[in-house]
């Protein structure tokens, strides 16, 4: 049993590798024996740093270089045809520091065969993040109802109506907002 | 041996939703999936797909003390108005007041006193997860047919609502924020205060997605609420605290207006005909047709019980036995789990939306056509009462109760919020 569930752990660094493959650097990288992988522990698991900027620096101000009427998330739903909804002057910055995935077992689920809850455990994806998360002025500086008019003013890019309501996730005291989240969660298929 | 191939078989299945896992993290990473290793048909065979199951342990999510989120107004008919939500935080009741903090310090008295206390051990229990999963549910629709699919996107709480042998609900939680007003956009014009949800619970609420049919076919959602806890919103600021814009404010321990025993649950919408929607003020939008009124305002609409009796009967589930359109369809480990059935026998709370604070209620066990004898319920409060009900205690600790009150049988036949904001 503990054999297998170094198979497991050995898998997940497999599937780490598979996530920075994307990186250029990394092309050289050879393929393990099973022999090699058997060797290998893993214990620490994946850890991720994830940085998305939309329309912004690295303090989460806007982009100069971006217009403002450019800095937008243009919403239609189905059966809407001709109408927007516009999220006006959208940018910002989100941060985790360190997202860790490791590999383990829940702790008791249900019952495949009847539906009950039973001690049976299933391989699981644990996810923890250890280093609070930042937000850098993240911003929607005003929400809008556009309208397709004539043949070439899509309402997409349109500018004239009003807005109702601006959204901000901000800290007043220091450069960047926070969320630190303590525990883990606990995530798998059935 | 065959033990030995049963493990190993058991063992493959694991392994293949291990797999089905790694997946998605790689997609969330934005991996390029070229590289991805192809998953076989045989291992595929152990993977439904059904869905995704998360249990959460030791959480503790907290914003920081002056982390907010804001809603800009604009200047108008009416004051300007800014509001912030400050420190927004998810942690253990903790009743005791030993692992309780304030926004920005130490905090004794836990429960109410406080707005942050310690980790919870089980938000979701691995044997009650929340679900993220695609789902048929079959019901009657707006014209009254019967038999009609609808497929969804759902997101389920964890659903045990009372203990069975070694599995339990999950654990309660505190919820708390504080908030800030700024009024005409000056820095000394503020409200600022405190809102602590104590002892929460939301198990067995569902939000689902879907695309609604019949008077608009676009995106619909449902939610059907289910909340039980307390709620403690207070004002007072000790001497010690700043009361300044942007400033972590120090709230005084036990003033406020307390809300007891809350319990409500509240459905919005029905899955195959009512869903809440959004949509806008102008009827257009056809190309080459001028606007005549470009008001950029904004609807959220829970759409109208249709006017068919067919319809709206099976809305109200009063009659005998009938389909549980979804709202108890929960997570039972299955690949296809079972919807049960309302029946007459089916307590009524189960059935249709209340919202109750304190305990003085109809009787729990009551059905539906029981007499009203069993609608009889709770006691009354005393005038000072601090453990039911609605009431207000000030800074010296003086209390005064204004009793419960509970709204029984809501059903929301239409409800329609349009944004009357938009100024410039």
């Amino acid at each position: 049993m503990t054999q297998h569930i170094q198979h497991i752990k050995s898998f997940l660094c497999i599937a780490g590798v598979l996530v920075v493959a994307a990186n250029p650097a990394l092309a050289e990288l050879r393929t393990m024996s099973d022999t090699d992988l058997a060797a290998v522990g893993a214990r620490d698991g994946i850890s991720l740093r994830m940085d998305l900027r939309v329309n912004a620096d690295a303090s989460g101000n806007p982009l100069a270089s971006v217009p403002v009427n450019e800095r937008r998330l243009a919403l239609q739903f189905n059966n809407h045809n001709g109408e927007w909804l516009i999220l006006r002057n959208f940018y910002g910055r989100l941060l985790i520091p360190r997202l860790n995935l490791d590999a383990g077992y829940s702790s008791g689920s249900r019952d495949a065969a009847t539906g009950n809850p039973s001690t049976s455990n299933v391989p699981a994806l644990l996810v923890s993040m250890p280093e609070a998360m930042r937000f850098y002025n993240i911003t929607i500086g005003g929400m809008s109802v556009e309208y397709d008019r004539g043949t070439t003013d899509a309402g997409m890019t349109a500018n004239v109506s009003p807005s109702f309501v601006g959204l901000k996730l901000h800290d007043s005291q220091q450069a960047y907002g926070t969320l630190t989240v303590t525990g883990s969660a606990t995530i798998y298929g059935y | 041996m065959n033990a030995h191939r049963g493990l190993n078989s058991s063992l493959l299945r694991r392994f293949a939703l291990l797999r089905l896992s790694m997946v998605l993290v790689s997609v969330m990473a934005g991996t390029p999936l070229a590289a991805m290793e192809i998953l076989p048909d045989e291992q595929l065979a152990h993977v439904s797909g059904e869905g995704i199951a998360v249990g959460f342990h030791n959480l503790k999510a907290t914003m920081g003390p002056s982390t907010y989120l804001e809603a800009t107004g604009v200047a108008g008919a009416f004051p300007r108005a800014d509001v912030r939500w400050y420190g927004i935080s998810v942690s253990d009741p903790d009743a005791s007041g030993s692992n309780s903090s304030q926004w920005n310090g130490s905090c004794s008295g836990g429960a109410l006193a406080c707005p942050i206390g310690g980790p919870i051990a089980n938000l979701a229990y691995d044997y009650d997860p929340f679900v993220l999963r695609a789902f048929d549910y079959t019901g009657v629709d707006a014209n009254g047919t019967t038999g009609q699919t609808r497929t969804v996107l759902e997101l389920l709480w964890p659903s045990i609502t009372t203990a069975s042998g070694s599995f339990n609900p999950h654990d309660k939680f505190k919820l708390s924020f504080w908030g800030e007003i700024k009024v005409n956009n000056d820095n000394n014009q503020l409200l600022q205060s405190q809102t602590i949800m104590n002892n929460l619970s939301m198990a067995g609420s569902q939000m689902r997605i879907f695309q609604h049919t019949g008077s608009d076919n676009t995106l619909g959602f449902q939610s059907l609420l289910r909340l039980s806890g307390n709620l403690r919103f207070s004002v007072n600021q000790t001497a010690a605290s700043p009361n300044a814009y942007g400033q972590v404010p120090i709230f005084a321990a036990t003033e406020g207006l307390y809300f007891k025993n809350v319990s409500t649950y509240l459905p919005l919408g029905q899955l195959h005909y009512m869903s809440i929607i959004l949509d806008d003020t102008v009827a257009g939008g056809t190309t080459g047709t001028p606007i005549a009124t470009q008001d950029g305002d904004f609807v959220i609409e829970l759409t109208r019980l249709p006017n068919d009796p067919d319809a709206y009967s099976d809305f109200y589930a009063l009659g005998g036995a009938r389909p549980d359109y979804g709202y108890r369809c929960v997570y039972n480990g299955t690949n296809t789990p079972s919807c049960p059935t309302v029946t007459a026998g089916d307590v009524y709370y189960v059935k249709h939306g209340s919202w109750r604070i304190g305990d003085y209620s109809p009787n729990d066990s009551a059905t539906v056509g029981s007499s009203w004898a069993n609608y009889a319920g709770g006691t009354s409060n005393a005038a000072t009462d601090t453990n039911d009900g609605i009431y207000f205690r000030n800074t010296g600790g003086t209390t005064v109760n204004l009793g419960d009150v509970y709204a029984h049988g809501i059903t929301m036949q239409h409800l329609k919020i349009t944004t009357r904001g938009a100024g410039g």
